[in-house]
């Protein structure tokens, strides 16, 4: 009798160890399988157009780290520069220049030659 | 015709006679490209001077700015005008407009250059908001509509937003002087 249950107990133990063995097949299958990663997010390029004395949208809603392409396509010379306290600024930018910011918090700016000119980024 | 009236009047041609004369003709006279050509640059140009007279006389940093401004754009107007008019092969031909706008520049220099400081700076800025707010008027009402060249009309409704913006900006400091 106690030989018996020495058996059933051998048999339930090799029938754990089978299952366990293809799980562990499974999860080693899972491990070698192509890994699904999710590359880190590009910052996005944002256009603002300097046109007819305004900008282009004047209000831009980006991620931090986009980036901000201000084209001046008007017959005048523009530049772009924090408002009120003027703490960064493109150089002049001539017909036809463009320059890039960074986004990084949300900002205001203005055309320093032009101070009716204004606009602002806004960071989600 | 009213606004040729301002705009002469803005340029300083108050003598009754010329504006008599000028306001009748205006009423029947039509401007040819050329001629077109002409009124816009001469008026760029007498804006390019007075901002040279504020360069000389001024010493407040925000009308020395404005100056500088107005300066750089309407050189530029006068550059981007002068290309197009080459390429149109159209030579700007002199007219009762601009001889109006030039003799009244020339009174508006003397008055200017009579004045120094604050005073002088508050007739600058003045006069930019009378000279903007004619030259707007003209360009809107005569000098667009009698164009006949495409390319010539878009440029006057490209130089449009131009003079709207320097007039709000030349009203934005004329709160200072009052």
């Amino acid at each position: 009798m106690r030989q018996k249950i020495q058996v059933g107990y051998f048999c339930l133990l090799l029938l754990v160890c089978c299952l366990g063995c293809n799980n562990s097949n499974q999860n080693s299958e899972k491990v070698t399988a192509p890994i699904e990663t999710t590359a880190p997010e590009q910052p996005t390029v944002h256009e603002v157009a300097i046109v007819a004395m305004k900008f282009q949208p004047d209000t831009v809603v980006v991620n931090k780290g986009d980036t901000i392409v201000f084209k001046n396509n008007d017959l005048v010379a523009h530049d772009v520069t924090d408002f009120p306290n003027k703490k960064w600024a493109s150089p002049t930018l001539q017909a036809g220049d463009s320059w890039t910011y960074i986004a990084t918090k949300n900002v205001n700016y203005f055309c320093s030659i032009h101070q009716v000119m204004k606009g602002k980024i806004i960071v989600k | 015709m009213k606004i040729i009236k301002n705009f002469l009047l803005a340029a300083g041609v108050i003598t009754a006679t010329v504006l008599l004369s000028s306001t009748s003709n205006a009423q029947t006279t039509k401007l040819s490209d050329a001629e077109i050509a002409s009124v816009a640059v001469t008026a760029n140009q007498i804006d390019v001077n007075y901002a040279a007279i504020a360069a000389k006389k001024s010493k407040n940093a925000g009308v020395l700015r404005f100056a500088k401004t107005m300066a750089e754009d309407h050189a530029s107007v006068i550059k981007t005008a002068t290309k197009l008019v080459t390429k149109l092969k159209v030579t700007p031909k002199n007219n009762a407009v601009t001889e109006s706008l030039n003799a009244g520049a020339v009174k508006t220099t003397k008055d200017l250059n009579a004045k120094s400081g604050k005073a002088f700076d508050k007739a600058y800025i003045a006069n930019e908001v009378a000279y903007h707010k004619a030259v707007i008027g003209a360009v809107e009402t005569l000098l667009i509509p009698q164009a006949q060249n495409a390319a010539l009309k878009s440029l006057l409704e490209t130089v449009l937003p131009v003079l709207k913006t320097h007039l709000e900006h030349a009203e934005m400091l004329q709160k200072n002087y009052k």
